[in-house]
C-alpha cells in the first residue's frame, strides 16, 4: 500500500519533470533572440584504434578552427579571425565536444545518441570512416540535427537522400574525375599522350570502390583500362603485380594503395628498372612517412590531394594557418586537419548565418551556404551544397614530389610549378 | 618474362628459407612454436639499422655484428623466458612466446616510434640488369647470402660435433639425453642458432626492405607456413619450402589474380600435406 502510493508520487514526478523538459526544449528553440554564450557541436573521430594517428590530425584541425573562431586574430583573412565568436550569436563561442569512434560503425549510434540527447549539440562533424560516417547519418536523420563532414569519401553516403547530411570534402567519384581532368590537360599541355592505364588497387573497401569508379569514369574520357589488378596488402612483395603493369605497358597506372605496400611497391618498381608514369590516389602517397622512407625515389612520383601548402592562392593566409598548426602541435598541417579545420569554419559559417542553435534554421542556413574559394585554405572552388547535400565545388589538387616536397603542379591556376615531364627512366634521375 | 619471375621468387624465397630454417630448429630441438620469431626478425632489422645510424655501418658490414648480438638475444632469452615457459603446456607455450613477441614490438616502438624506416645505401639503390632480367643487387645479395648461410648451418649440423648432437635431440631428446649429449646445452644452442639465422636474414633483408615494428607480421606467417610445408622440425624441408614459397608466390601471383597469392601458399601447403611431406623431400 504504502509502496504503491510512492509509485504514484514517483510517475507524477516524473510526468511533471518530462513536460517540464519539453517546455524547456520549446522555449529555447522559440526564443532564438535569447543570448546564446555558447555553441555545442559535437565531433565523432577515431581518437583511440588503429586510425587513431588520421584522428588526432583530424582533431588538431578542428581544434586550431574553434581557435581562429574564438580569438581575435587581426592579421589573418578568414572568416570569424577578425573577431571574437560568432557575430552572428551576439558573440558566443564555440566548443566541440569529441567523441572517440574507435573506427568502429556499431559505435556511431551510441555516441550520436549520447551528443543530441546528453550534450545537446547543435550540429555534428567527423568522422573520417565512410562505414561510420553511414551508420552515424542514420541516427542523425532519426533526430533531425546537421550532420556535416568533411573527411569521409565514399560517394554513397551523399545519394542516399538524406535531410540532414552535407558533405563538404570532395568524394571518390569527384577524385577520380578530377584526376582524369589533369590527365586530358596533361595530354592537351605536354603531349602526354596517357590513353592506356592500369588501376592497381588493394582488396578491400578503399581500394576494390576506387577502383570500380576509376573504370567506369574512364569511359567519360576516352582513356582505356587495359588491367585492373586487386592485390593484397599485407603480402611481403610485390613482384607479380608489378610484373603484371610491366607486361601491360600502360601509359599510367594509378595506385590506391596503403602506406608499407606503397613504399615496397615503389622500391619494386625500381628492382624491376620499369618507370611507368605513377599515380597516387593519395592514400599511403600522402603519408607523412613516404617522402621520409622512399627519399630520392619518391622524386617525380605524383599523388592528389584536396590540400597542399605551397598554393598561390591565399597563400600568405595558408602560411599563416600553417605556423599556427605547427606552433601549436608540432608537425605540420596534413590533408585530414585542413578539411576539418575547413568543415568546421564552414559549420560555424551555417550556424553564424542562421542566428541560432535550432536545427532547422542551422539546416537551412547549410543549405543556402555559398562560401568563395577567396576564405577557403582547401582546394576547393568554394562551397554550395546540390540538391544532395554534397559541396559540388569541392575539388582536388594534383600534387608531384619534386626536391623532396609535395608540389602543387595543377590546376593549372593554382600550380606553385610545372609538372616534370616526361617522366625519367631510373637510371637518369 | 617467366625466367625473371622464377629468379625474382627464388631470391625472395631464399630469404623466407634463412628465416624459416632457424625457426624450424628451434622447433625441431625444443618442441617449441616461437611466436615470436617475427619479431627477432624486426628486433635484427631495427638493430641493422642502428649500426647505420649511429656507427654509420652499412647493413652488409655489420651483418656478423647482428648475427652474434642476435646469437647472444637467444641465448639470453631462452636463459631468462623460454627455460622456464618450456616447463608449461603447449597452449602457455605458445602464449609465452606471443608475448615475448609483442613485448619487444612494444618496446621497438617507443624507441623508433610508429615511423617506416629505410637505410640508403648505395647498395641498396643500385640494380643490375642482366639480359633483360632486372634485379636489385641488395636482393641479389640477399638471395645468395640466405643460401650460402643455410649451407654452412647444414654442413655444420651435418660434420661437426655439435651439430650431430644438435640433429639428434631433435630426433630423440631421450636418446640423445643417453647418449650424453646435454640437452639443456642443445636447447640454448638452437636458440642462439635460431635468432643468428633470423639476425643475418634481417640484416640482409635491412639492405632493401623497409623496417616497422609490425615488420616481423608480414614475415612470420610465410615463415610458419614454410617449416609446416618443410615437414616440422627439418632443416632442408624448411629450405626447399622457402624456395617453393618463393616461387609460388611470384609465378603464381603474375599468371593468376596477385590478390590471391598468400591463398595460393595455403592451396600449396594442403596439396603437399596431402602428398606426405617427407615423402616428397627425402626423394629430393
Amino acid at each position: 500500500m504504502y509502496f504503491k502510493k510512492n509509485f504514484k508520487k514517483v510517475v507524477s514526478l516524473l510526468i511533471g519533470l518530462f513536460m517540464l523538459v519539453n517546455l524547456t526544449a520549446c522555449s529555447s528553440s522559440k526564443n532564438s533572440t535569447e543570448k546564446i554564450s555558447e555553441v555545442k557541436i559535437g565531433a565523432i573521430l577515431p581518437l583511440t584504434g588503429p586510425a587513431s594517428t588520421t584522428g588526432k590530425t583530424a582533431k588538431d584541425g578542428m581544434d586550431l578552427a574553434v581557435d581562429i573562431i574564438n580569438g581575435k586574430y587581426d592579421d589573418i583573412n578568414l572568416p570569424f579571425a577578425k573577431e571574437e565568436g560568432l557575430p552572428g550569436l551576439g558573440g558566443a563561442k564555440l566548443k566541440i565536444v569529441y567523441s572517440d569512434t574507435q573506427g568502429a560503425p556499431e559505435k556511431a549510434q551510441t555516441i550520436m545518441e549520447k551528443l543530441v540527447n546528453d550534450e545537446k549539440v547543435a550540429a555534428v562533424e567527423g568522422a573520417y570512416h565512410s562505414s561510420v560516417v553511414a551508420a552515424a547519418a542514420i541516427v542523425a536523420e532519426r533526430y533531425g540535427v546537421p550532420f556535416v563532414s568533411g573527411d569521409a569519401t565514399s560517394p554513397a553516403l551523399t545519394q542516399k537522400g538524406y535531410k540532414w547530411f552535407f558533405r563538404t570534402c570532395p568524394d571518390d567519384t569527384m577524385i577520380a574525375d578530377g584526376f582524369y581532368k589533369f590527365m586530358a590537360d596533361m595530354n592537351t599541355k605536354y603531349s602526354a599522350n596517357i590513353k592506356n592505364i592500369d588501376l592497381i588497387a588493394e582488396n578491400t573497401l578503399w581500394g576494390t570502390d576506387s577502383s570500380k569508379i576509376e573504370k567506369t569514369l574512364a569511359s567519360n574520357y576516352n582513356y582505356n583500362v587495359k588491367n585492373v589488378i586487386p592485390y593484397d596488402s599485407k603480402a611481403s612483395e610485390f613482384s607479380s603485380e608489378i610484373m603484371k603493369v610491366k607486361a601491360d605497358a600502360p601509359d599510367a597506372v594509378i595506385h590506391s594503395s596503403y602506406v608499407a605496400d606503397s613504399i615496397m611497391m615503389i622500391k619494386q618498381y625500381k628492382q624491376m628498372d620499369y618507370a611507368p608514369v605513377i599515380f597516387g590516389n593519395g592514400g599511403g602517397f600522402v603519408d607523412p612517412s613516404f617522402i621520409k622512407t622512399l627519399g630520392k625515389d619518391s622524386e617525380y612520383l605524383i599523388t592528389r590531394t584536396c590540400y597542399n601548402n605551397d598554393v598561390a592562392l591565399n597563400a600568405d593566409t595558408i602560411a599563416k594557418i600553417e605556423k599556427l598548426f605547427f606552433d601549436k602541435y608540432g608537425y605540420n598541417m596534413v590533408e585530414t586537419s585542413a578539411r576539418d579545420f575547413e568543415n568546421t569554419l564552414i559549420l560555424a559559417d551555417a550556424i553564424n548565418r542562421a542566428k541560432s542553435v535550432d536545427p532547422n534554421a542551422i539546416r537551412q542556413a547549410l543549405v543556402e551556404t555559398n562560401i568563395p574559394k577567396s576564405d577557403l585554405i582547401v582546394s576547393y572552388e568554394g562551397v554550395k551544397f546540390n540538391d544532395k547535400q554534397q559541396n559540388e565545388l569541392a575539388s582536388v589538387l594534383v600534387v608531384q614530389i619534386q626536391n623532396g616536397k609535395y608540389t602543387t603542379v595543377w590546376p593549372w591556376d593554382r600550380a606553385k610549378t610545372e609538372v616534370e615531364w616526361p617522366i625519367p627512366t631510373w637510371s637518369k634521375r | 618474362m617467366l625466367l625473371q619471375l622464377l629468379i625474382s621468387g627464388l631470391l625472395m624465397g631464399s630469404v623466407f628459407s634463412l628465416i624459416a630454417v632457424g625457426l624450424s630448429l628451434i622447433y625441431g630441438v625444443m618442441n617449441l612454436v616461437n611466436f615470436a620469431h617475427g619479431d627477432f626478425l624486426m628486433l635484427a632489422m631495427y638493430m641493422s639499422y642502428g649500426c647505420f645510424l649511429i656507427l654509420g655501418l652499412s647493413p652488409l658490414s655489420s651483418l656478423p655484428i647482428v648475427a652474434i648480438f642476435m646469437f647472444i638475444f637467444g641465448i639470453l632469452v631462452y636463459k631468462g623466458l623460454f627455460k622456464r615457459i618450456l616447463k608449461t603446456d603447449m597452449v602457455a607455450q605458445m602464449i609465452g612466446t606471443y608475448a615475448v613477441g609483442q613485448l619487444l614490438r612494444g618496446i621497438i616502438q617507443s624507441v623508433f616510434g610508429i615511423e617506416y624506416l629505410t637505410v640508403n645505401t648505395s647498395l641498396s639503390t643500385a640494380t643490375a640488369n642482366i639480359d633483360r632480367i632486372n634485379l636489385s643487387v641488395a636482393q641479389l645479395l640477399a638471395g645468395i647470402g640466405a643460401i650460402i648461410a643455410t649451407a654452412i648451418l647444414m654442413i655444420v649440423l651435418k660434420y661437426t660435433k655439435v651439430g650431430r648432437a644438435l640433429v639428434a635431440t631433435s630426433q630423440n631428446k631421450v636418446a640423445a639425453t643417453v647418449m650424453g649429449v646435454d640437452t639443456n646445452k642443445m636447447f640454448m644452442l638452437s636458440m642462439g642458432i635460431g635468432c643468428a639465422c633470423v639476425g643475418l636474414a634481417g640484416a640482409l633483408l635491412t639492405n632493401y626492405y623497409y623496417i616497422f615494428p609490425s615488420v616481423g607480421t608480414v614475415f612470420s606467417l610465410i615463415a610458419f607456413v614454410t617449416v609446416a610445408l618443410g615437414g616440422f622440425g627439418s632443416m632442408k624441408g624448411a629450405f626447399l619450402a622457402g624456395l617453393a614459397i618463393g616461387i609460388v608466390q611470384v609465378v603464381g601471383g603474375f599468371y593468376l589474380p596477385s590478390e590471391y597469392k598468400l591463398g595460393l601458399i595455403g592451396l600449396l601447403y594442403l596439396i603437399v600435406t596431402i602428398a606426405k611431406p617427407k615423402k616428397l623431400i627425402d626423394a629430393v
